[in-house]
């Protein structure tokens, strides 16, 4: 009998919205659609009424998850204190995973810098954060760590063929929805459309 | 660990539905990643049959069906 495929996977991604995060962005969307799946983000979420019941929900939506914790520097501006949105949403992710015995382990964690996650958050001590190193490369070679598709895997080079084209038609996304920046609801799903169309057409059988 | 996926690959159609593009954005999404792909030089004829138009290309041609015709 034909082994039946589950429907589409769909990937919640934790990650600092700002400006210098763009290109690892990007990479990390490229990386997720070069294996098939639906990349999610609490960008989807407008509405700020219930955030954090929204944002649970997303990402109990989602079969798997992947958390940045690469920013942990103080904000330039004042008041000068570090993020803490990424490591929280992980923790909600962490807790609610061990509560859902059948998706255990579904969770990612990346950092820029190697064990600087066990001074930043000693409790994810015997946790392997992938280590991306602050470049577009150090994440597809992390989420290639992190996943496998037997049949149409995925190499780097596709992955960065796909963040490429996305990069190339960052500005006339950004042109079409009026925006200027890459966190905002529409553009995002706009890019993770582009980069689903490009990955079906690189990664082949 | 690595997770080997067993699901279906995502098409640009389906992530358009998952997030909730219209099917106008799609089209115009399509036809701007088209738009940017390099189309390898190639020239259609009439028939539909693809020719190279790289000039090194076409004089390599040319010199090889010369020296056959010798």
């Amino acid at each position: 009998m034909a082994k039946l495929e589950k429907s589409r996977d769909r990937v919640f991604l934790n990650i600092p919205y700002d400006k210098k995060f763009e290109r690892l962005f990007l990479a990390y969307i490229a990386g997720i659609s070069a294996y098939g799946m639906f990349p999610h983000a609490t960008l989807e979420i407008t509405d700020s009424s219930r955030r954090l019941e929204k944002i649970l929900k997303l990402e109990r939506s989602c079969d798997y998850s992947i958390h940045d914790l690469s920013r942990v520097q103080l904000d330039r501006a004042k008041p000068r204190v570090p993020r803490f949105n990424m490591p929280f949403e992980l923790g909600l992710c962490v807790a609610d995973a061990n509560r859902r015995e059948s998706q255990k382990q579904n969770w990612f964690v990346f950092e820029a810098v190697a064990n600087r996650v066990d001074k930043s958050l000693s409790d994810l001590k015997g946790t392997d954060p992938k280590i991306h190193g602050a470049t577009v490369r150090g994440v597809l070679s992390g989420l290639c760590n992190a996943f496998r598709r037997p049949g149409r895997q995925p190499s780097v080079p596709q992955m960065m063929q796909i963040y490429r084209s996305l990069r190339k038609n960052q500005a006339a996304i950004l042109k079409k929805t009026g925006s200027d920046t890459l966190y905002a609801r529409r553009v995002f799903a706009d890019v993770c459309v582009l980069a689903s169309s490009e990955a079906d057409r690189i990664v082949e059988d | 660990m690595k997770i080997v996926l067993d699901s279906k690959f995502a098409t640009a159609k389906d992530t358009a539905k998952e997030l909730g593009v219209s099917k106008t954005r799609l089209k115009w999404l399509l036809r701007l990643v088209e738009s940017g792909r390099p189309n390898g030089n190639k020239a259609t004829h009439k028939n539909g049959a693809e020719t190279s138009t790289s000039t090194r290309k076409r004089k390599n041609a040319r010199g090889k069906v010369r020296k056959v015709a010798r």
